[in-house]
């Protein structure tokens, strides 16, 4: 057993922590507005010149090659400044990791160097739809054949769309032998988002994570070659339930990131706000909370460390995994709750970031697979065993 | 809109406490009786050696206790005045339950032994519903002075919670039945003259329908204890039993050929709501203990109490003690005012949520009093070790949340729970 950080993770972690307090932190609320658009762009641009993009990626490709302790490791460092550059960077790596694991040498080329660069500010997939949220198998976006040559046509419309506005290119999920029972007639390709049959909708007015934008994209009748198709024809669904796992690992890295700065700025408030003629920290009922709040938080960041190790060394790690994302994600609503609490009307202000941290933290239960997903997995992965 | 009580209800609450001390406190006091209830009372009532059923000086005990207050005219107050009750009600049983239990451990009220001052007699409402003129000659009066009783044998030990799919069954054998099966968790069945067995007489596993209720006697050929299960809280007299080609006439049947698990339904209505009032008590009950220790113990110069951390959970308890002594009187009013089988899903919420109170305000008067809360000279291990059954009998909580469930996403009918005919 070793619980320090190697040298390499230790200085990921500095340097992330370093850009997150100076550069990131000051400029987060102000990051949610709209027209604030151009410099979170310019954020994650200083995201990729840091090697944040690709941190699990061969420097083949780019990448950072640091693995992925190191990769969580910065998502909660980077995620205590700014949940919505956290995800962008979540969604990032795990774009650049299943192209990597399982594209074509030439879209290796193609499309990780892009995101690694920060040519792409971000690449995204595009996996649920209207009707097709934990189910992704009942997903009605159609790829055929297309009549005259080898390629595919796409149509359909994919919702939830991280990075949707500012993608170089889209991972697209698409039934291609309806025929097929459940699951196993749907194939996944690569669309460059400036494909003429690719069409961005409006941005979806959110609670929480406002910098990213989140997107419907539809595709109508849009054309791509056969060199589109990644990974293998209808083996699409094992890419999703598979490859997507690590996605997990930074929304549970990300989710302890927010809590973190939230009880981490509320225990600063107590110790200074005074009630009944005493710091509001000397009240047990603030303490215990307080102590509750810190051991969970601890608790899941052993979870999530452990889940980053497993994968990292090879080995299953999708109840882990599963556990990590369920555990931090709903901690970390706990704790945002009780900071919140602990600072009363001013933290219902957005004088402070408490408010913003707990409506960054809502969505963490929701996606990248719900916490009811998350225990239907790890039941599953429980049970399948006996 | 009116929260209080009945006056005739209060006022016999009174009457109750007067009698206790009067006639129960003496004998609870005499003879160093007081070891069935301090820091000896498993040892005192548990004869190991023989089975681990509860003592027979124990059992007499309780026996004296019964008649005491069936002398006093408090016994039956559940039971219809032609039976020399006093129309009890629903409300009024789960008053007074909680009322017993919240005065804590002693002779007016034992829940491990179903035992207390005014009787929890579901055997004799159910007799009296459902028995045949026959029956009730035989068994009305053994069963209003508690002298008799009648074992309740559902469960199997391959079926708990889906009784329905029972294996017992009992087929007709020229004028009479022949039963064969196994049964477990027969409260009292070591002492009880007869065993009310359920076994399938037509239909399917599943079915609620074609499930009869047969008196059985004890002594009959063929019937058997095979154990007395031990279990967190000793002594025990929850038996397993066999039967083995069981002859029984046909005037055995009881609420009806077929018509079994009406009976279970009704059984199990009244007896969670009072299950859930003593739980409710057995609650306030470790509050009030804790709260009064909190106040009184001065570690660091300063009484406990004032400690939020301690202030704290407490309050939680009380909050809850406070919602479900709502819940229970308004469900117990309803059922007396609609029908038994009016709030099935409300007796539900009322049953699991105070046994798990109870266990909760259990464990946290424990943790108040630090190393004497774990102490036998507390009653709270004991109060635990109790209640913690009551989340797994007469419907585990799964199962109370269950039927919930089923009323509130239109699986089940409100007015008709399984086997019942509106």
């Amino acid at each position: 057993m070793n619980f320090a950080p190697t040298e390499e993770q230790a200085l990921i972690q500095e340097s992330a922590r370093r850009f997150a307090t100076t550069e990131l932190a000051p400029i987060a609320g102000e990051l949610e507005d709209p027209a604030a658009r151009p410099r979170y762009l310019a954020v994650l641009k200083q995201l990729a010149e840091l090697g944040f993009m690709g941190l699990n990626v061969s420097p083949q490709y780019g990448g950072t090659g640091a693995g992925v302790v190191a990769f969580s490791l910065a998502m909660t460092e980077i995620s205590r400044a700014c949940a919505s550059t956290g995800v962008s960077m979540s969604v990032n790596n795990l774009v650049c990791e299943v192209v990597q694991s399982i594209g074509t040498e030439a879209q290796k080329e193609r499309y990780i160097t892009r995101v690694c660069s920060g040519e792409f500010p971000c690449g995204s997939f595009c996996l649920s739809e209207a009707g097709a949220g934990s189910d992704p198998s009942r997903m009605k976006t159609r790829a055929v054949r297309d009549g005259d040559g080898d390629g595919w046509v796409l149509n359909g419309t994919k919702m939830w769309i991280t990075s949707g506005e500012y993608a170089g290119f889209f991972v697209v999920w698409a039934v291609t032998d309806a025929s097929a029972p459940s699951g196993k007639g749907i194939s996944c390709f690569i669309v460059d988002a400036d494909n003429p049959g690719v069409t961005v909708g409006r941005a979806e007015h959110k609670m929480g994570q406002r910098a990213s934008s989140t997107n419907p994209v539809s595709f109508d009748d849009c054309r791509v070659g056969s060199d589109a198709m990644l990974g293998e024809e209808n083996a699409g669904f094992r890419i999703a339930v598979g490859e997507l796992t690590g996605g997990r690992i930074g929304i549970a890295s990300l989710a302890l990131g927010i809590g973190s700065a939230a009880i981490d700025f509320a225990r600063q408030y107590i110790t200074e706000r005074e009630q009944f003629g005493q710091k509001i920290a000397d009240f047990q009922g603030i303490q215990f909370q307080l102590a509750d709040t810190m051991t969970e938080l601890e608790a899941g960041r052993l979870l999530v460390l452990n889940a980053a190790w497993m994968k990292e060394t090879g080995q299953p790690y999708m109840q882990a995994a599963s556990m990590a994302k369920l555990y931090c994600t709903e901690a970390a609503n706990r704790a945002c709750y009780t900071a919140l609490q602990f600072m009363g009307g001013a933290g219902y202000t957005a004088e402070y970031p408490l408010e913003r941290y707990a409506r960054d933290a809502r969505v963490t239960t929701i996606y990248e697979g719900t916490s009811e997903i998350q225990r239907v997995i790890i039941a599953r992965e429980l049970l399948k065993s006996l | 809109m009116n929260f209080d009580l009945p006056p005739e209800l209060a006022a016999y609450l009174d009457e109750l406490d007067d009698f206790i001390e009067r006639e129960i406190k003496p004998l609870e006091q005499q003879d160093d009786n007081i070891r069935f209830f301090d820091h000896r009372r498993e040892h005192a009532r548990t004869d190991w050696d023989n089975g681990g059923r509860p003592r027979e000086d124990w059992e007499a005990l309780l026996a004296e206790a019964r008649r005491r207050a069936d002398a006093a005219g408090h016994y039956r107050y559940a039971f219809p005045q032609t039976f020399g009750g006093r129309d009890g009600t629903n409300l009024g049983m789960a008053v007074i339950r909680e009322h017993l239990a919240a005065r804590g451990l002693g002779l007016h009220c034992d829940l491990q032994n179903e035992h207390a001052i005014v009787a929890n007699n579901i055997g004799l409402l159910l007799m009296l519903e459902y028995g045949s003129e026959e029956q009730k000659a035989q068994w009305v009066e053994p069963l209003a002075t508690g002298e008799g009783f009648i074992a309740f044998g559902i469960t199997e030990p391959d079926h708990g919670s889906d009784a329905t799919h029972m294996e017992t069954s009992a087929v007709r054998d020229g004028d009479g039945w022949r039963i064969n099966g196994e049964k477990t968790w027969n409260t009292g069945i070591h002492t009880a003259p007869a065993d009310l067995i359920f076994a399938r007489t037509s239909g399917k596993a599943g079915d609620g329908d074609g499930i009869t209720a047969f008196i059985v006697p004890t002594d009959a050929d063929g019937f058997r204890l095979e154990e007395l299960l031990w279990t967190f809280n000793m002594p025990t007299d929850h038996g397993h039993v066999t039967l083995h080609d069981v002859r029984v006439p046909d005037s055995a049947i009881f609420g009806g050929e077929g018509r079994g698990l009406q009976v279970v339904q009704h059984f199990f209505n009244e007896n969670r709501i009072r299950q859930a009032a003593s739980s409710l008590g057995a609650a306030q009950f470790c509050i009030n203990e804790a709260v009064a220790y909190a106040r009184e113990r001065k570690p660091f110069g300063k009484p406990l109490a004032t400690n939020q951390g301690i202030q704290f959970p407490l309050v939680e308890l009380q909050t809850q003690c406070e919602m479900l002594r709502a819940l229970v009187h308004k469900t117990a009013w309803m059922m007396d005012t609609y029908g038994a089988f009016s709030v099935s899903d409300k007796v539900s919420m009322c049953n699991f949520w105070g046994n798990r109170l109870c266990c909760e305000a259990a464990d946290r008067a424990m943790q108040v009093h630090g190393g004497m809360g774990y102490s036998r000279h507390k009653p709270f291990e004991h109060i635990y070790r109790h209640h913690r059954r009551y989340r797994i009998t007469e419907g585990a909580e799964e199962i109370q949340m269950r039927r919930v469930a089923g009323y509130l996403f239109g699986f089940m009918k409100q007015r008709a729970p399984k086997g019942v005919q509106e």
